[in-house]
């Protein structure tokens, strides 16, 4: 039973029932907090299911999420947080390696094919390497390190800007490597160890989703079971 | 003056779980229970983070069941260790009001 499927599936289908401010709310506001950094990936699944669900109800008798949270939405969101079970260190490892693999091979994979029409090519810095790797970059800051950051205060507030500017300075290192004759990108290799470790990264995570919903196996069978009624009875 | 809202924090919990502990219950239901009983300010909001908090101490646990308005929701229900806790929860609450009380009353 592939239960990180599963849970994604039906907030899709429950969230595309919404369709909100509400929606907007839980996406943006709150579930971009719960970052892998803060709360285990099933557990987050969980808890969107469930203020999903919550939004639909509060529609229904008339009222939005957003109003009964009002300004107290980072409190709550923070609570929530604090309250539920934090990631393994082998959650963490297995979602970022996976997102970074998968973003690699992509943006890797459309880089040699459309760019450079090659698996090989000669190492030098030039427009497009700098475009990737800020596209890249940029992509790491706000899905990654920014959303890990975003309820933190004092110096832990400015971590991305410090782990931009260390990726910067490895960027401004690349010219070094061009003094270095007769060294070539190796995409062809490249191209296929992101695909690889994605894979493996891919199984291992539903595998580790697996077990995290092992106390919670009915749960699962419950969302799985009939279709819930849509009518408008009083609660 | 008195903030009514953090003095209630402390024991919402125990309220919460004195609720389950009486029937298989859901979130709005146990907000509107909570209602009924003077927590006025009491929103599905305020008592969802402490329900998350509740099962991961695994004093409670939750079943999705079918509701008459939009999509299945959670029902939670007691666990033995939940049942464990109100009864200390509410030794440990009368001890409190006990003591409270006496403070309260005296004229010393």
């Amino acid at each position: 039973m592939n239960v990180l499927k599963i849970l994604k599936k039906e907030n899709t289908r429950q969230a595309y029932q919404l369709m909100s401010d509400d929606y907007i709310l839980i996406r943006d506001a709150i579930m971009k907090k719960m970052t892998i950094f803060k709360v285990n990936s099933y557990d987050a699944l969980i808890i969107q299911r469930d203020l999903i669900g919550m939004a639909q109800e509060m529609k229904i008798r008339g009222t939005t999420l957003k109003e009964e949270l009002g300004d107290s939405v980072d409190a709550f969101t923070e609570e929530i947080i604090q309250n539920s079970r934090g990631p393994s260190v082998k959650d963490i490892l297995l979602s970022l390696v996976k997102q970074l693999s998968l973003s690699f091979f992509i943006l890797f994979a459309v880089y040699a094919l459309i760019f450079r029409r090659s698996l090989q090519w000669p190492v030098s810095v030039t427009v497009p390497t700098l475009l990737v790797v800020l596209f890249l970059m940029n992509w790491v800051m706000n899905k990654v390190v920014r959303p890990a950051f975003i309820l933190d205060k004092g110096i832990k507030k400015i971590a991305p800007e410090g782990v931009v500017l260390a990726l910067l300075l490895l960027l401004f290192a690349q010219p070094w490597i061009d003094i270095r004759s007769g060294l070539t990108v190796p995409a062809g290799p490249a191209l296929v160890i992101s695909l690889g470790v994605y894979g493996a990264c891919y199984v291992a995570h539903r595998q580790h989703m697996i077990r995290l919903s092992e106390d919670d196996r009915n749960l699962i069978q419950d969302l799985l079971s009939g279709k819930s009624s849509n009518s408008s009875q009083s609660p | 003056m008195v903030d009514r809202s953090q003095l209630m924090r402390g024991t919402l919990e125990g309220c919460i779980i004195k609720i389950i502990s009486q029937e298989e219950t859901y979130g709005y239901a146990i907000v509107s229970r909570l209602k009924c009983f003077g927590f006025e300010e009491a929103k599905e909001g305020t008592i969802y983070p402490l329900l998350v908090r509740l099962e991961k101490k695994q004093l409670i646990t939750s079943t999705y069941q079918p509701s008459p308005l939009g999509p299945k929701r959670k029902h939670y229900s007691l666990t033995p260790l939940g049942k464990a806790y109100l009864s200390e929860f509410q030794q440990v609450w009368q001890s409190v009001r006990n003591s409270v009380d006496e403070i309260l009353e005296d004229n010393k």
